[in-house]
């Protein structure tokens, strides 16, 4: 049974007396009901409750016990002072072999005890700098932390642990050495190994539980990592080659919601397929502004083949990132429910890369804009028909929404009149209105 | 082999335990074996000094231009060794590329003509905290020039030790002066 059923099944026995005393159905079959849905209703919820409370527990102590050390500290000795910052280490050691030897089996004592344990690792090193004065540098000090708490992640199986490790490399690619955010080194490039010390892991707990919410946010803190790690790349490699690594991420992004996640939940999509919307219609309307096409860069950045070490590995990520996403919407296209799952916007990849090598080659700003014109026009159009045919009222509106947005946009990069613009606001508004009846109407004959 | 887990937690704590300790030993060896030098901070913007639980150090050493490496781009980590001035505060002696011989020097960044010391925060404890900021304000504005910090510098690394305002350790500035307001 698929996880989200259970709020439906709790929905449905509750039902049942009625349903009973009503006539619909007869006792027997009442209880028929009962006893399937009560053996393969899981105690999960209670369980993502005591996982949750076990992890805000765990953390609110270790906050409080370092709060009470830091309001005596000047009291104290030096040596004093180290001893103390070691015990949250040394204690979160203890509870950890403890879990180990005697809890294994829990989820909420695994993640508990490994945040735990993490938190801890920071908080001694950080507490040991304050004492010495050790200044230095935040970069090194997330990437130590991280790898140390890489190892628990594998010990304790734990979704949380792998989350933070995954927040954490993002940190470490953003925070440059001297402190400032954002700046670019060609050591950035080593987050990809820090995010692939991380896969294993990932797979692991994909097997395990693939529609839990532990996953979701295990998945969310990759991408994130993904994208600031993207970015990096794109200032490192061909720095024009953005628009198309980005429209791969969100491709990405977008199918891994629609197809293998397509069964999330029976009633909603998977978060990731609102995120992949957002991500591609926002890329899409970007870049087809004709201004997001002009640009210096492509006489002093773009070398598709750079000369030295960084580049060329940048570039070959940003390349490999491409061919990812091209290779995952073909795999998703062939195997999947064409009815089911709406391949449309997945089309930004390709296009985007074309579009990319038009701009590069020519120059030419217009045909670039002009082909994410059509584009987004083709998605809101074929979104919008695919609704419609099949009766969905929302996914119909999406795709008028999509017009309308690349009407909104069109607007304001032209010197159409105010008549002609209002003219057009209206039809899109009619369009919305006969939309909305047409997918009703066939409801009502369906 | 349920238990595997359990060698493999051993050496990753080890690990874990190692980290911060290898810290403080670090440090402890500069703070027993490093030379002292004494550094004059630069007069700062009194707005900008505190940030919470630490004092925003500035140098003058840092405003001291020195001749870089050759080929050393800009934020390139360079060693640099110190000298005493007559007033014997110390100075940027030279900027090398590579390991000096000897104890006496120190890991820096290049900016450009400049050198950035490698220690910017002077942390002190939330009691002494709002204390602390009035009187480094006091100390270490343009016309007063009465703030220094001892650092003690060792095999390439340095130690901040002890912030000095008007000749006297922070500590014992604020208790002398805590009757005075």
């Amino acid at each position: 049974m698929r996880a989200a059923d259970r709020s439906g099944t709790r929905w449905l026995l509750a039902e049942l007396p009625e349903l009973v005393a009503g006539g619909i159905i007869s006792a027997d079959s009442a209880e028929a009901l009962r006893r399937h849905y009560s053996t393969t209703l899981p105690t999960e919820p209670r369980r993502i409750g005591f996982v949750l409370s076990a992890i805000l527990g765990s953390l609110l102590i270790g906050a409080g016990i370092i709060l009470l050390v830091a309001h005596n500290w000047d009291f104290l000795s030096r040596p004093v002072r180290c001893a103390i910052s070691f015990g949250p280490l040394v204690l979160s050691q203890a509870l950890a072999i403890f879990v180990l030897l005697r809890r294994n089996e829990s989820a909420p004592w695994r993640e508990s005890a490994a945040i735990l344990n993490v938190a801890a690792i920071g908080t001694a090193i950080a507490l040991v700098s304050q004492t010495y004065q050790i200044q230095g540098d935040f970069a090194r000090f997330i990437l130590v932390w991280m790898l140390l708490a890489l190892p628990i992640v594998y010990l304790f199986r734990t979704n949380v642990g792998l989350a933070i490790y995954f927040v954490g490399a993002t940190v470490w690619v953003v925070s440059s050495k001297t402190g400032d955010f954002f700046g670019v080194r060609p050591n950035d490039l080593w987050v990809w190994a820090l995010l692939l010390l991380g896969v294993p892991a990932f797979i692991a707990r994909l097997r395990q539980d693939r529609f839990g919410f532990g996953m979701l946010l295990v998945m969310t803190a990759l991408a994130v990592a993904t994208a600031f790690s993207l970015g990096q790349t794109d200032e490192i490699g061909a720095q024009s080659f953005w628009r198309c690594s980005f429209a791969a991420f969100w491709t990405v992004v977008y199918l891994v919601g629609a197809a293998p996640f397509r069964d999330w939940r029976t009633i909603r999509p998977h978060p990731f397929v609102a995120a992949g919307w957002i991500g591609i219609l926002s890329l899409a309307i970007f870049l087809s502004f004709q201004d997001t096409w002009r640009t210096r860069q492509w006489q002093n950045a773009v070398y598709l083949v750079p000369r030295h070490y960084p580049d060329v590995l940048a570039a070959g990520i940003q390349v490999a990132w491409i061919l990812a996403a091209l290779l995952f919407a073909t795999c998703a296209l062939w195997r999947a429910d064409r009815t089911r799952v709406n391949f449309a916007p997945a089309g930004l990849a390709p296009i985007a890369l074309v579009a990319w090598g038009i701009a590069k080659r020519t120059g030419n700003p217009l045909i670039p804009s002009l082909l994410l014109n059509f584009f987004t026009f083709v998605l809101g159009i074929f979104t919008l028909l695919r609704g419609i045919r099949a009766g969905r009222v929302f996914e119909a509106n999406l795709g008028m929404l999509v017009i309308a947005i690349l009407a909104v946009a069109r607007f304001f990069d032209s010197d159409f009149e105010f008549v002609l613009r209002g003219i057009a606001f209206i039809a899109i508004g009619l369009g919305f209105l006969v939309t909305n009846l047409v997918v009703l109407k066939r409801r009502v004959r369906a | 082999m349920k238990h595997w887990r359990l060698p493999v937690f051993a050496f990753v704590a080890f690990a874990q335990l190692a980290a911060p300790a290898s810290l403080i030993w670090k440090r402890e060896q500069t703070l027993r074996h490093g030379r002292v030098w004494k550094l004059r901070t630069a007069p700062v913007d009194p707005v900008d000094a505190f940030r919470g639980r630490y004092v925003a150090l500035e140098f003058e050493a840092e405003g001291q231009e020195i001749s870089p490496p050759p080929n050393a781009s800009y934020q390139q980590a360079v060693f640099a060794t110190l000298r005493e001035n007559a007033e014997g505060f110390a100075e940027i002696d030279q900027v090398l590329a590579s390991r000096p011989g000897g104890d006496d020097f120190f890991e820096a960044q290049l900016r450009g003509k400049t050198v950035s010391l490698p220690f910017d925060k002077y942390w002190v404890t939330e009691r002494d905290a709002p204390a602390a900021e009035a009187a480094y304000r006091a100390q270490s504005g343009r016309d007063k020039r009465n703030a220094f910090v001892t650092v003690r510098v060792f095999r390439g690394d340095a130690a901040l030790e002890q912030l000095y305002l008007d000749g006297l350790p922070l500590g014992e500035y604020l208790r002398a002066n805590s009757g005075q307001k």
